[in-house]
């Protein structure tokens, strides 16, 4: 019997896409596989209707995702409701669009109860390079906001065109935006037209050697530091691990493998992760209509092979290695570019 | 979905459980969980 079939699935939490356009034009964001499209925009009565079916099922919390979903026009409207209905929900976001004192002041209003903020460069120059984007100045501005008012943390994608600038962005972050924490996540493909793109992915012992010779400095600016280990546990020498997990320093296993989350996209679509909402599992309307057919389909013997494939053994030496529990193998997109077999060591055998 | 998986280079088995996974063990007010969206991986104080 596999993992799947031992317990009725039933989420915890769960990613509302509310659109595809954005600000920015992040080269290893899955929304250029929309093209960003400005026309992919949730109703407010569809972002209402899922939110409360979301809540039947058991949700406890709701991520307002995108695109940028500051620019999601029925943002506002959407907090009170959720407000009302007593949900907490966290939006994600680059920030760009609270630097804007007129949308600031109106925001400030009817807030979200959390915020993210992808922090995407440190200087000018970086961001132009990385986003496309000049208006540093009022991303400044607008992650500041977000941070003095929800006393928040920045999350940094470690991507190629950080690989030499990770501790300058951190500082950044510290001194200049005042985070109060930062969490590193490493860059996973994206996919277009059924092609992984993996441009701004780091080959995997590069990254390792990366962070390994920035870690001390970057520790330096704060201690409430985390790396959310995408990329598997053996790829590390053992010691950096333990170091990690010692100073609680690392988090892993994503919502899909555990089957812990789900993503409802701007028309409806149910799909396992974000980054593969070209692969949808079901339709809102269509497959699904309220709680009880949602949690139906999520337990279809169907949809429970997707999500068996999905977290397989990246290979089977990973069964014989003692930190597969903890490790999970790491994001299984990373196998759409990576050959297992060259990488994967148990650590039982290194 | 089945087109994606095969794109996929996973040769391993199913395992018989779902791995647990490292979480934060000091939670307090104003710490930061992930996001796990998928397109930005920052950071929510959940």
């Amino acid at each position: 019997m596999s993992a799947s079939e031992s317990a009725v699935v039933k989420p915890s939490y769960a990613w509302l896409t509310v659109n595809r356009n954005c600000n920015f034009r992040c080269e290893w964001c899955y929304a250029q596989g929309a093209y960003f499209d400005k026309g992919q925009e949730m109703t407010l009565k569809k972002a209402v209707e899922l939110t409360d079916m979301l809540l039947a099922v058991g949700i406890t919390h709701l991520f307002v995702t995108g695109g940028e979903p500051t620019l999601w026009s029925p943002l506002l409207k959407f907090n009170s409701h959720c407000h009302d209905i007593g949900l907490d929900n966290t939006i994600v976001t680059n920030a760009m669009h609270f630097g804007k004192d007129e949308f600031w002041e109106r925001y400030i209003e009817s807030p979200n109860t959390y915020v993210g903020v992808s922090l995407k460069a440190g200087n000018p120059k970086q961001l132009y390079e990385t986003v496309k984007i000049r208006r540093f100045d009022l991303v400044t501005k607008g992650v500041r906001r977000a941070m003095d008012h929800f006393k928040s943390g920045v999350g940094i994608v470690y991507n190629s065109h950080l690989a030499d600038n990770l501790v300058d962005i951190c500082r950044f972050s510290v001194e200049e935006c005042h985070a109060h924490s930062i969490k590193i996540d490493f860059c996973s493909p994206v996919f277009v037209e059924n092609q992984p793109l993996a441009q701004c992915v780091m080959e995997p012992y590069q990254l390792v050697s990366g962070i390994i010779r920035d870690y001390p400095e970057i520790v330096k600016l704060t201690t409430e530091l985390s790396f959310i280990m995408s990329i598997p546990f053996c790829f590390w020498p053992k010691s950096f691990i333990e170091e990690l997990e010692a100073e609680d320093r690392i988090e892993s296993v994503c919502h899909m493998v555990k089957r812990e989350g789900i993503v409802v996209t701007s028309d409806g679509s149910l799909c396992m992760c974000n980054e593969l909402f070209d692969y949808s599992i079901g339709r809102y309307g269509v497959d699904f209509t309220d709680a009880e057919t949602l949690i139906d389909l999520l337990n279809e013997p169907v949809v429970n092979g997707y999500y068996d494939q999905m977290s397989r053994y990246p290979s089977n030496r990973c069964q014989e290695c003692s930190w597969y529990n903890k490790c999970g193998g790491g994001c299984p997109l990373l196998w759409s570019v990576f050959d297992p077999e060259q990488y994967v060591q148990p650590v039982e055998g290194r | 979905m089945s087109k994606f998986i095969q794109m996929l280079k996973l040769q391993g088995d199913v395992p018989k459980k779902k791995p647990k996974g490292v979480a934060k063990k000091r939670e307090r007010p104003g710490q930061f969980s992930r996001c796990e969206c998928g397109h930005c991986r920052c950071v929510v104080n959940i």
